[in-house]
């Protein structure tokens, strides 16, 4: 990973000195098992910029924010789909943006790894060492092997290393998923559920939602201008909207149900719903869940740049008739 | 007299029929359940028609909202297949109600609360049959207590 960061550096240094307004990457977090979005706009910041297994965020969606400016971004191969995504939505202009892929091996699971820590330990080092991921704290090393304490959406991935970018760093990676691992695995445990059953399960995740939309903000795919749940009305008009802004279980399930809804078959399975959740709601299980049914349903078809419910065929199963 | 109000709870729900949102296309449902009328065909009398101008015309929040605020169950009913007004309307609808009806099953709502169905103007014993069989299988479920706020 040292090399990575090294090759990553000299990358970036060479952009922003050819004309690049800034380059987004990643910069070490405030502890060590982090990493934090990073903005590099002058070729003497580059050195701020690694790459290592906790750089987990999507940093596509900044570049929304910059629709006139030359900017590099780094991605992952998970991150990559949402180039396309915005680009095929006409967000992005794909000649202004330099895309800079990195191979990833997997991105580890802090959570996981953290818990597993004796408790207080305070952690002075973390070394990435080849399959394992070394942590030492004021109470000795502990040895974590990469392959159990990566992130679900990795142990399914078949993209680690980003294709179709403008420069491609190192070598590529070998693949990181389980061929093993079905990735519906947990989708089909809930369908095999009792309608009753399925009802309690969500009702108690979906009783957490703060609804702080912070999986919407954070989707390449929710894109809009303007949601459908947050129209700019005049007060006396917020009686017509879809939710209100009380947090009630059935306004919650509208958003979360509807949200899912609208992404559907637009999901590039980056997993940042999911990770982004301050009550850590699973929502990767709704996506998925489309995202299965549309392949069963539809078949691997041709997408249309806005999604597969924005076309048809006339072959489509019929259980309606 | 006066009777108290967990009496006239009770005595409403002992009453309780299924309540059926059923969305008409236009063209044909519409037209087909104007047909069931007019031939003097019987069916109960639970439903509560919103007429579309196209069964694409149907936000799955129509479904969700109408689910969540009372009905027991609801009906989207829209041209067959190829015979849209709007030339491809239904079938985007089928499409996106494929998907939806599986999403609402998937987080807990029983499959017979959501029906679609392809009416045409001149199938107006179809849609008699649609709504009654539709009413006898609500009223084996029962109410709709699913994603309510239970005041």
């Amino acid at each position: 990973m040292k090399e990575i960061t090294e090759i990553l550096r000299r990358e970036a240094a060479r952009l922003l000195k050819e004309g690049i307004e800034f380059f987004i990457g990643y910069a070490a977090g405030s502890i060590p098992v982090s990493a934090r979005p990073f903005f590099a706009a002058r070729p003497e910041e580059v050195d701020d910029l690694v790459f290592n297994t906790f750089c987990v965020h999507n940093l596509v969606k900044y570049l929304i924010r910059y629709p006139n400016k030359r900017v590099a971004v780094v991605v992952k191969g998970c991150d990559n789909g949402a180039v396309s995504r915005l680009v095929q939505e006409r967000h992005l202009d794909r000649t202004k943006i330099t895309v800079v892929g990195v191979p990833c091996g997997g991105m580890i699971d802090r959570n996981r790894v953290l818990a597993e820590l004796p408790p207080a330990a305070r952690i002075e080092a973390v070394e990435d060492r080849q399959n394992a991921l070394v942590i030492r704290t004021g109470q000795g090393e502990h040895v974590f092997e990469k392959k159990l304490y990566v992130m679900a959406k990795c142990q399914v991935c078949a993209k680690n290393n980003p294709a179709s970018v403008d420069i491609m760093l190192g070598k590529e990676a070998p693949p990181v998923a389980d061929p093993e691992r079905d990735p519906f695995k947990e989708v089909k445990e809930i369908e095999a559920l009792e309608a009753a059953g399925k009802a309690a399960y969500w009702e108690r995740l979906i009783r957490r939602c703060l609804r702080c939309y912070a999986c919407r903000q954070v989707c390449p795919a929710c894109s809009c201008t303007e949601c459908s749940f947050e129209q700019a009305v005049p007060g006396w008009q917020q009686g017509a909207m879809w939710l209100t802004k009380a947090k009630t279980l059935p306004d919650n399930f509208h958003y979360h149900l509807i949200r899912a809804f609208h992404v559907a078959g637009r999901c590039a399975g980056c997993a940042e719903c999911e990770r982004v959740c301050p009550v850590g709601i699973p929502l990767m299980l709704l996506n998925n869940k489309l995202t299965k049914d549309i392949k069963e349903l539809f078949g691997e078809a041709p997408a249309d740049a806005c999604g597969v419910l924005c076309t048809y065929s006339p072959a489509d199963p019929d259980e309606f008739a | 007299m006066s009777v108290s109000k967990s009496e006239v709870m009770e005595a409403k729900e002992k009453v309780w029929q299924p309540k059926i949102v059923a969305f008409l296309c236009n063209w044909c449902s519409y037209a087909g359940a104007d047909l069931a009328g007019v031939s003097r065909l019987k069916y109960p009398p639970n439903v509560r028609i919103i007429r579309v101008p196209c069964s694409s015309r149907i936000n799955p929040q129509f479904i969700l909202r109408a689910l969540q605020r009372g009905a027991d169950g609801v009906l989207v009913a829209g041209c067959h297949p190829g015979d849209c007004h709007y030339v491809s309307g239904n079938y985007f609808t089928r499409r996106r109600l494929l998907l939806f009806k599986r999403l609402l099953e998937y987080v807990g709502y029983e499959p017979e609360r959501l029906k679609v169905r392809w009416v045409s103007a001149a199938e107006g014993a179809r849609f008699a049959d649609t709504i009654k069989e539709m009413v006898d299988e609500l009223a084996y479920l029962g109410p709709n207590i699913r994603m309510r706020e239970i005041k």
